[in-house]
């Protein structure tokens, strides 16, 4: 090893640049005591990197007698969280927020809708694919209905949360801006027991 | 990512966690860096313990938190040199290879043929000198320039390279021997 290329490439601190290793690597193409020394560095470097079979039982034990001993010595003080607290997922935070918000706001709206602030006495009622029940009820009308309503479908909620309850005069512009609701205004008829019950009550 | 002064100072005012991710960080290192230079698991380990529980006892000591990995490994090659001492008295000898190949013997060389090439290599390092051996460790696995391999040694700088090429020279000359070069 008296080429002074190869030991220098072994002397140099931190890695090398792109430029000194291709300058390397020209030099080795022409001289061969660096083209072996280098190819038995590399070689040595492999085999003293590659790990052996695992150890990690023996790293876990250590870590926990290290923790132990640190902690009898007053050195460590706090408590080791779990690894993955649940809350201290901001990204699980959001959405779940949003969920509960949505929730709360969906259960206020079912609870009290508009018709209890008393702004206006006339409502319209009518089913999820905008088929008109029953028309202009007052307040009290229209709570009486409801009652009637849960009354009726107490066994299929489902089918109470799929009518909308809406100020008549809404009702009135979606139908004359949508000329598919005027023939509901009669209250058409749909088969079924929804249907049955809608002309009970 | 932490740096190693962000855990230490983290360490410092009590928390296992930083403790505990410093020591994940270099176990590995420590232990195979141990393990090279004394050639045995269960030394290695016992190594690797002892060298973790005197960074629990002394890191507040430690002034420069940058130069962690640093003073963590002179922990650990004083405690390997102890150990290899403890052998040498023990009649073992300073070349870890005497167990495994029968003596340093021509023999023993003609054995290596059958083996892997790393097999070959790791015993290769470990017939050297243990001094040799170390400087050849510090440089080819925990990569660390000759200053710092010096540092750890606790030696000049020109001893730590010429320690370093006399090994790597020392090798090469019985891996051309067994190659019959």
């Amino acid at each position: 090893m008296e080429c002074k290329d190869f030991l220098r490439s072994w002397e140099r601190n931190g890695k090398p640049s792109f430029r000194e290793r291709l300058v390397s690597l020209l030099h080795r193409m022409k001289c061969k005591e660096c083209r072996e020394a280098h190819s038995f560095m590399v070689k040595l470097s492999r085999a003293l990197k590659e790990e052996g079979r695992s150890d990690e039982t023996f790293f876990r034990e250590m870590r926990g007698r290290l923790v132990e001993e640190g902690r009898g010595a007053g050195i460590l003080v706090s408590e080791p969280l779990p690894s993955r607290p649940f809350f201290a997922f901001p990204r699980l935070l959001v959405p779940l927020g949003g969920a509960l918000l949505a929730l709360v706001l969906v259960f206020f709206l079912l609870r009290f809708p508009s018709h209890r602030t008393g702004v206006s006495s006339d409502y319209g009622v009518y089913s999820w694919d905008g088929m008109v029940l029953v028309s202009q009820l007052n307040g009290d009308e229209l709570k009486a209905f409801e009652e009637e309503l849960e009354g009726a479908f107490g066994n299929h909620p489902s089918l109470v949360y799929s009518l909308s309850i809406t100020p008549w005069a809404e009702v009135m512009d979606q139908a004359f801006a949508n000329s598919r609701f005027l023939p509901s205004l009669f209250m058409e008829e749909r088969s079924g027991r929804m249907s049955e019950k809608m002309e009970e009550v | 990512m932490k740096t190693d002064g962000e855990l230490i100072s983290g360490f410092l005012s009590g928390s296992v966690q930083d403790f505990e991710e410093l020591v994940r960080r270099y176990e590995r290192e420590v232990y195979y860096t141990a393990l090279h230079v004394v050639g045995s698991r269960e030394e290695a380990r016992d190594i690797t313990q002892e060298a973790f529980f005197r960074v629990l006892k002394g890191l507040k000591e430690l002034n420069d938190r940058e130069r962690f990995r640093s003073w963590l490994l002179s922990i650990t090659v004083n405690l390997a040199r102890d150990t290899l001492r403890r052998e040498s008295l023990r009649g073992r000898g300073d070349c870890l290879g005497h167990e495994v190949l029968g003596g340093c013997s021509d023999e023993a060389f003609q054995k290596l043929s059958c083996l892997q090439e790393r097999e070959e290599l790791l015993k290769l390092l470990a017939l050297l000198p243990s001094r040799q051996r170390l400087a050849v460790v510090l440089r080819v696995y925990n990569e660390l320039p000759f200053k710092e391999v010096a540092r750890v040694m606790g030696c000049e700088v020109a001893t730590a390279r010429s320690l370093f090429w006399a090994g790597i020279k020392e090798m090469r000359k019985r891996m051309g021997k067994k190659d019959g070069v």
